[in-house]
């Protein structure tokens, strides 16, 4: 009896730990433990900066390197690269296949800085407390110039491209078609108009200002003045304002010595510097927060030594080179040729400073720093350089002004444009007289000079064709997309076929849909209606 | 041992009465090898008493004249002998060999394979054994009607793919849910190694690989609804419950098990040596108005060059030891045993090893209280530098002038790679550390008390600790001019789960007529995964490689954890009417932490019945039909196979360029919700003439809705490439999968001396998609770091099939030029156009261009049927084993082929790319970019010619061209055996030895060209990862050709 009456306590126990389950917490886990959620970020202004931050790098990474620089500076054949890098070899002859991973690599990275943007936009505006004011503010403005950022590169790149606002609905509905490139510019110019509305006057070190976003506005209403064939003179004057806003009014300045901007000591802290993307080369940093440029585009390893580089085999084209006059400071820090020294690169092995002395080909120089020794201990390493790729700076929107002032006429000698131009003019090399009048190739020339390895050559010559098509590919078919070698001696450019690539470096492959990039081949066969004719927007 | 006085048991009372009491003795054999059969279960009819026969089959029993002895064992038809006067009875036991008999696992219970009503799949340890499978998922290939295994990569140790009738959901994670002594390893858990990064050929880090087949008993499957449905949400990919082996009663037995193996490539694809590689370049230089290479201008002093296929494949051996002491009586049974393996790689730089040791114990404690447990520590050691580095995959690339190896020996780099590795993959792998290291400690305890005679109560808690570590190590290396510097990167991490379930079986017959068992329990699981990573550069020296050493001033370091929950409330209610009529309905409550709060809780439900004809009056005793049972089952089942916290979106921080940046690592879904499944199942188990054939055929049907997918998004989605966000987990569609699986075991030969026993399975399956969120959309599947799509999946479609262009030649002349489709956009022209020699695509849509309208599907990667044929002979005391897999009618799409047959790509090619058209002019004085000029000789080819410039992509896209028929046949396995006659062996005091040779892979049959036809799902990129990209020949490893010899002795 005792012990059938133990065993039904037994029993009983036993079916109230079995009827009883867990507690009704017991399912609340899976929420990580390694990273934070959306649902509680965004409520200080520590943890909006830091979502913002991350727009300046990570995902620009892959336009960043290599697809911007071939599509701006090889294609635009300021810089031409040895027969064995294929990929530079298709740009530099118009002959970029759809299914180019470069392409690719660009399409996809600038989407990922519109989804990034898009949905930094939706979760501060459904997150953030109004308390947070200017800070809630600033990051909104932010995110809105870094979204219309991207989408200027795709619509010059690509001309029409669908237009993404929120990224949870592509997901729903992702068969998207393209938009009419008046549209993508609206688009630009309302995110623009909202971020001149929410940024502060002055931003946190590297981050965008309302002067970044009027100097954005003022070059992408110069670039829409021309898609329809002709200038549009109410687009010039547009950004002939912005531009002399941001001249006027912002108080930045040039630099007083080109080089400076070039040097890593001076990272954001030059006030040219309006609109850079931003890279780090601490040893905690993710990959993709990393500037590959200087090992890419190094003539010699030497140069940094911290163990391999120039494997893109980059050099200036003789094109480019012979334009510089021998008293323009810029040219220095542009290319490097035989006889040049730069006492700031120092390395072990040139304790003195980098001595070029290669007479075959001619090194590029901007964006190349050196190694440690040169940037005050920074850990440089392969792959890792830390100077902000310049998107925009000042000098570019005083240029913009003279252009846009200048308009359809063939010559200008309005009083600001001058002053602006000559400023730009006067720095590169204060020997010259200041012009009293500008004509279109003075300004295309001037740009092409100040700005060459920025990033903007290909689309000043776009903008040109937009409005004036028979000039712009004359222009191209008649540049020499070949090498130079140089004779210190008698200070002349040889201009040098490529090896191994002949008369190819003579432009064939240019024809009237090279002046956009074709989709990449993965979304074309992903997405039949990418291929079907663009539509409107709005 | 065998020294030892026979053990007889006894038990309880000695028996008193009136009839003359005798000492029976007597010896059991087994009819089948004449064998001895130890722990041969005797009762005397009607009374307590019990024995068992000792490690030489002798027994003792106390019984009286006139009543029968019951001599039973598994495996073996009971026997019934009456005694009669005589003291010892030899009794001679009949193997069965009709399953029938045999216990099937169901889930929390077991049944008699002719008591079942749902479809169930067992492997035997016999089988496994004759398999000499790296890890058990290996072994089930072929063997199992229903479920389709491949391997991932011939990788040792390397992931496996098991889908059990067809794939049912398009996420990563198709596998079954495995249920090892209680422990459950989840479809979506990884390894606590899982995580690592392992190149672009990732192969599936096994979570299997530390469970050394020798301790399994038996493997059974699970694969209808119903059948699965009493594991609830996990198992609706199929459940795979492993039991491993226990103590039996009986005297302690001593078994050591070895083999060792030697490993070869059974296939070499023909490149081009550096004579004809030279002699290519030389004519493409010439072609393109180059200057020939002064080293190539005379191929035929060249010597041969490298051969990469040579360097990347080597001779590897493989060995295993198992030791096993078991044995016990009737209060406790155990079973000790120890493991080593090692296998090293068929690839440089990959290679295998895995040490175990396991402990299971079962005490009767009381008469109402058994407890015991089930222990196993085990610890794997893997070198994955050849999946790191793809060598299968980048050296096929690598031209034959490159130097792999100096003339002293030492590795080389080719010139003008400065500071880099590429392209060197031998060298990479020679000279790197990737090494995966994993400890798991897993197993459970239970209690089972027996309330009454019917019902009792089983509390089980199983616990699973993985521990990983993951070191990674380059050297500081002088590469030709340049340092590299040295780095280290390690992992550790924890990988933790627990599950305490409790249950209550009320089993009883009624009027031994009608069984009744009810089940009725509750279980609750959570696992954490904790991990802790860390880099430093800058070491003082190649070696040692401890973190420490590195420079402290680069060291990173980064941590977390990570985990989930699931709780089950589930009953079973089984029916048995004279072994007639069954029927089991299953119900299971799931709730799971993957889901937001309001989606957690779902019902799964499963219901069966089963009728034997054979036991009706109309059908009894017909000596021909000894079974004839018809079985139907329905049931729903759910799937929570979708990461955790797919609801949400979460934000890791990073250093930036800004200084400390937040990234949104995804697009949120907060309504993901279950995959749910309603599956059919129609079957019939047939046995024939006492059981010599037996057949069992099912058929299912198998509709899975919501199914859950990341979205495959375009890239301006904003998915792919760095600092992308990532896909939202979302519910897409349906797939319907419709299949019939067979089964056939004969014994076609029963002979004094000889048998011959075979079985032969098939699986055909057919997989639709039925629905997706649109019913024009599609899911493409992507390779090559998402530039290359390859496949596409569509409503009404397969999974994954490849999509591209038929190829259609190559443009022979001006007129062929001139009359067919160019591809859209391109003019004729011999630099930048399209050009005679060029491949010709077929205009589908007849619009006269070629563009992406016009491709079309190409061939589907999923078998149409897979089989596995197994024959056992034995002849005296010889055995032979012959087992054949294989797959009918899958296609392969050969990457490796696309890559290195275009005569204008780089390095190097397969030889049939010199077959690539052979341009010529018809006035040899006339111009070669004059279309009219200009003529293919070879016009039957469908490899483009040397191009003077430029290389239109139609030359190298995805095309019928490259896609293959993947069908094989392989005589997986071939073992012979021979025992060692028992007179020899007792007078070393051995029990029994049987050595044998076995050869794995020894032929195939197959019209595929790579390598190994044996793709499986290997994943090709990044954005390969999931059934979309089955199928793809990128650089796969392929399965080794294995020689081994072995003993297995028992003392």
């Amino acid at each position: 009896m005792k012990l059938k009456y133990k065993r039904f306590t037994l029993a009983f126990v036993c079916a109230v730990v079995l009827l009883a389950g867990c507690k009704k917490d017991f399912l609340n886990k899976g929420i990580p433990q390694d990273q934070l959620t959306t649902s509680t970020f965004y409520t200080t202004e520590a943890e909006l900066q830091m979502a913002t931050s991350y727009l300046y790098g990570q995902p620009w990474f892959d336009y960043n390197w290599p697809f911007s620089y071939q599509l701006t500076e090889v294609q635009s054949s300021n810089v031409v690269s040895f027969s064995w890098n294929g990929g530079a070899r298709s740009f530099l002859n118009f002959a970029v296949p759809s299914n180019s991973s470069d392409t690719k690599y660009g399409w996809s990275s600038l989407y990922n800085v519109i989804a990034h943007s898009n949905t930094t936009i939706i979760n501060v505006n459904e997150r953030t407390p109004e308390s947070l004011g200017a800070a809630k503010n600033t990051a909104l403005g932010e995110s809105h110039f870094m979204r219309a950022m991207a989408y200027f590169q795709l619509v010059q790149i690509f001309g029409p491209v669908p237009i993404i606002e929120n990224n949870n609905k592509v997901a729903e509905d992702p068969n998207l078609k393209p938009i009419i490139v008046k549209d993508v510019y609206r688009f630009i110019i309302n995110d623009l108009n909202k971020a001149v509305r929410y940024l502060p006057l002055t931003n946190a070190k590297g981050h965008v200002n309302r002067w970044a976003a009027k100097g954005l506005l003022s070059k992408v209403y110069l670039t829409y003045s021309g898609i329809s064939g002709t200038r549009d003179q109410s687009s010039l004057d547009s950004a002939k304002t912005y531009a002399l806003d941001v001249a006027a009014n912002s108080g930045l300045v040039l630099a007083s010595n080109f080089g400076d901007l070039f040097l890593s000591k001076n990272n954001n802290a030059l006030p040219e510097l309006m609109f850079g993307l931003q890279w780090s080369v601490s040893a905690a940093s993710a990959y993709g927060n990393n500037d590959q440029r200087q090992t890419q585009l190094e003539g010699s390893s030497d140069i940094d030594d911290v163990g391999g580089g120039g494997w893109g085999g980059f050099r200036i084209s003789a094109d480019l080179a012979k334009l510089y006059s021998s008293t323009d400071l810029r040219r220095k820090q542009t290319f490097m040729r035989a006889g040049d020294t730069y006492p700031e690169l120092i390395t072990a092995k040139n304790p003195n400073g980098y001595a070029m002395s290669d007479t075959a080909t001619l090194y590029i120089k901007k964006y190349i720093i050196g190694g440690p020794l040169a940037n005050g201990g920074a850990n440089i390493r392969p792959q890792f350089n830390n100077i902000p790729t310049y998107l925009l700076r000042l000098a570019d929107i005083y240029l913009v002004l003279a252009e846009a002032t200048l308009g359809s006429a063939s010559s200008t000698s309005d009083a600001n444009a001058l002053l602006y131009f000559n400023k730009v003019r006067n720095r590169a090399d204060p020997s010259l007289p200041a012009l009293t009048s500008l004509d279109f190739k003075t300004i295309f020339t001037e740009r092409r000079l100040e700005l060459a390895g920025e990033n903007q050559f290909w689309f000043d010559i776009k903008r040109w064709h937009d409005w004036n098509p028979a000039a712009a590919e004359n222009f191209v078919t008649a540049q020499h997309r070949n090498m130079a070698s140089f004779d210190p001696n008698k200070g002349i450019y040889y201009e040098t076929a490529i090896p191994n690539m002949g008369e190819l470096t003579i432009v064939t492959g240019i024809k009237p849909q090279s002046w956009t990039l074709g989709y990449p081949a993965a979304d074309l066969t992903s997405n039949p209606n990418l291929s079907q004719p663009p539509v409107p927007y709005y | 041992m065998s020294l030892f006085a026979a053990i007889i048991t006894t038990l309880l009372i000695s028996l008193s009465g009136f009839a003359q009491s005798l000492r029976v003795t007597g010896k059991v054999t087994g009819s089948d090898d004449k064998s001895p059969l130890p722990g041969v279960g005797i009762k005397i009819k009607g009374t307590i008493l019990t024995a068992l026969t000792n490690n030489q089959g002798e027994y003792a029993i106390t019984a009286n004249t006139g009543s029968v002895i019951v001599f039973t064992s598994v495996g073996y038809e009971p026997r019934e002998v009456t005694v009669s006067g005589s003291t010892i009875i030899n009794v001679t036991l009949k193997a069965t060999n009709s399953k029938l008999e045999d216990v099937v696992v169901v889930g929390y219970g077991t049944q008699k394979r002719k008591d079942l009503t749902g479809s169930i799949s067992s492997i035997s340890s016999k089988e496994l054994a004759t398999a000499q499978a790296t890890t058990f998922d290996q072994a089930l290939q072929g063997r199992v009607a229903g479920v389709v295994v491949q391997s991932a990569s011939g990788q040792p140790g390397g992931g496996v793919s098991v889908i059990v009738r067809g794939l049912g959901t398009l996420l990563a994670n198709k596998d079954p849910l495995y249920v090892i002594d209680g422990v459950i390893i989840p479809p979506n858990a990884s390894s606590s190694t899982g995580g690592v990064y392992l190149g672009n050929n990732q192969t599936n880090n096994n979570p299997l690989n530390t469970i050394n087949p020798a301790d399994i008993e038996s493997i059974d499957i699970l694969k209808d609804a119903s059948a699965i449905a009493i594991y609830g949400s996990q198992g609706s990919a199929g459940v795979v419950v492993i039991t491993t082996k226990r103590g039996k009663i009986g005297a302690p037995k001593i078994a050591f098990d070895t083999y060792y193996g030697v490993q070869s490539v059974v296939k070499r694809i023909p490149m081009l040596d550096l004579q004809q590689y030279a002699a290519f370049i030389n004519t493409r230089t010439l072609t393109q108005g180059g200057t020939i290479r002064p080293d190539f201008a005379n191929p035929q002093f060249l010597g041969s060059g490298s051969d990469w296929q040579k360097e990347m494949f080597k001779s590897a051996s493989t060995y295993t030891g198992n030791l096993s002491v078991s044995g016990g009586d009737l209060a406790t049974k155990y079973l000790i045993s120890g493991n080593y393996f090692n296998q090293d790689g068929l690839v440089v730089g990959s290679d295998f090893k895995r040490y175990s040791f396991k402990l299971n114990l079962d005490n009767q404690t009381t008469k109402w209280l058994k407890i015991g447990n089930s222990l196993t520590i085990a610890s794997i050691k893997e070198n994955v530098n050849s999946s790191q580095y793809n060598v299968v995959g980048s050296a096929l690339g690598l031209s034959p002038e490159i130097a792999v190896r100096s003339d002293d020996g030492s590795i080389t780099f080719p010139p003008g790679f400065v500071g880099t590795f590429n392209p060197n993959p031998i060298a990479a792998a020679a000279l790197n550390t990737n090494d995966l290291g994993r400890t798991q400690i897993f197993g459970n305890i239970f209690a089972e008390l027996k309330f009454t005679k019917d019902l009792v109560f089983r509390s089980e808690y199983s616990q699973n600790f993985d521990f990983g570590n993951v070191t990674q190590f380059n050297p500081s290396l002088t590469i030709n001019t340049s340092k590299t510097q040295s780095r280290a990167f390690v992992q550790a991490s924890n990988n933790k789960s627990n599950t305490l379930r409790n249950f209550l079986t009320f089993n009883r017959t009624f009027a031994n007529e009608l069984n009744l068992n009810v089940l009725a329990g509750h279980e609750a699981s959570t696992g954490t995964y904790t991990y802790l990573t860390g880099t430093r550069t800058g070491f003082v020296a190649n070696d040692p490689i401890g973190l420490s050493l590195g420079d402290a001033l680069t060291a990173t370091n980064s941590g977390g954890s990570n985990n989930y929950a699931n709780e089950a409330y589930f009953t079973r209610l089984s029916l048995n009417y004279k072994g007639k009529y069954l029927m089991t309905a299953n119900l299971r409550d799931d709730g799971n932490s993957n889901f937001a709060p309001g989606n957690r809780w779902v019902i799964t439900y499963g219901f069966n019945a089963a009728w034997d004809a054979a036991k009706e009056e109309f059908l009894k005793d017909n000596g021909v039909v000894d079974q004839l049972k018809i079985r139907a089952g329905y049931g729903l089942t759910n799937n929570a196979n979708v990461p955790g916290y797919s609801y949400g979106a979460s934000v890791s921080l990073q250093t930036v360029g800004l200084g400390q940046g937040a990234r949104v690592n995804n697009v949120a879904n907060p309504d993901v919700q279950w995959e749910t499944t309603k599956g059919y199942n129609l079957a019939v188990d047939l046995g024939f003439l006492k059981n010599r054939i037996q057949l069992t055929a099912d058929a299912y049907y198998r509709k899975t809705d919501n199914l859950l997918l990341v979205a495959p998004l375009p890239l301006y989605a904003g998915i792919t490439g760095t600092g992308q966000l990532n896909a939202p987990t979302v519910n897409i569609g349906s797939i319907a999968n419709q299949g019939l699986e067979l089964s056939l075991n004969t014994r076609n030969i029963e002979g004094k001396d000889f048998t011959w026993n075979s079985t032969f399975t098939a699986t055909i399956g057919k997989t639709k998609i039925t629905a997706l969120n649109d019913a024009n959309s599609f899911l493409t599947g992507i390779i090559d770091n998402g530039q290359i799509s390859v496949t596409r999946t569509a409503v009404n479609g397969g999974i994954g099939t490849f999509y591209g262009y038929i190829s259609d030649g190559v443009y022979k002349d001006a007129a062929d030029l001139a009359s067919s489709a160019k591809p859209r956009g391109q003019t004729v022209d011999a630099r930048n156009g399209v050009w005679i020699g060029d491949a010709k695509l077929k205009d589908l849509n007849g619009d006269g261009f070629i563009d992406q309208a016009d491709q079309t599907y190409i061939g589907s990667p999923i078998p149409k049927m897979q089989f596995g044929f197994n024959n056992t002979f034995t002849y005296k005391n010889f055995d032979l084993t012959v087992f054949f897999n294989g797959n009918l009618g899958n296609k392969i799409l050969n990457y490796e082929r696309l890559k290195h047959t275009d005569p204008n790509g780089g390095g190097n090619y397969f030889t049939s790319m010199l077959d690539y058209a052979q341009l010529a002019l018809r006035d040899p004085a006339g111009s070669n970019t004059d279309p009219n000029n200009v003529y293919v000789v070879n016009g039957n080819t469908n490899i483009p010619a040397i191009r003077i410039s430029g290389n239109p992509q139609t030359n190298t896209a995805v095309s019928s061209r490259f896609v293959e028929d993947g069908s094989y046949i392989r005589l997986k396995n071939l073992n012979i055996g021979y025992k060692i006659p028992q007179t020899l062996l007792s007078k070393f005091k051995i029990n029994s030895l049987r050595a044998f040779i076995s050869a794995t892979n020894l032929f195939t049959i197959t019209k595929y060209t790579g390598f190994d036809p044996e793709i499986g799902s290997a994943l090709p990129s990044s954005n390969g990862t999931n059934s979309l990209t089955t199928g793809i020949d990128w650089g796969h490893y392929p399965n080794p050709r294995i020689f081994t010899f072995g003993f297995n002795v028992v003392l």
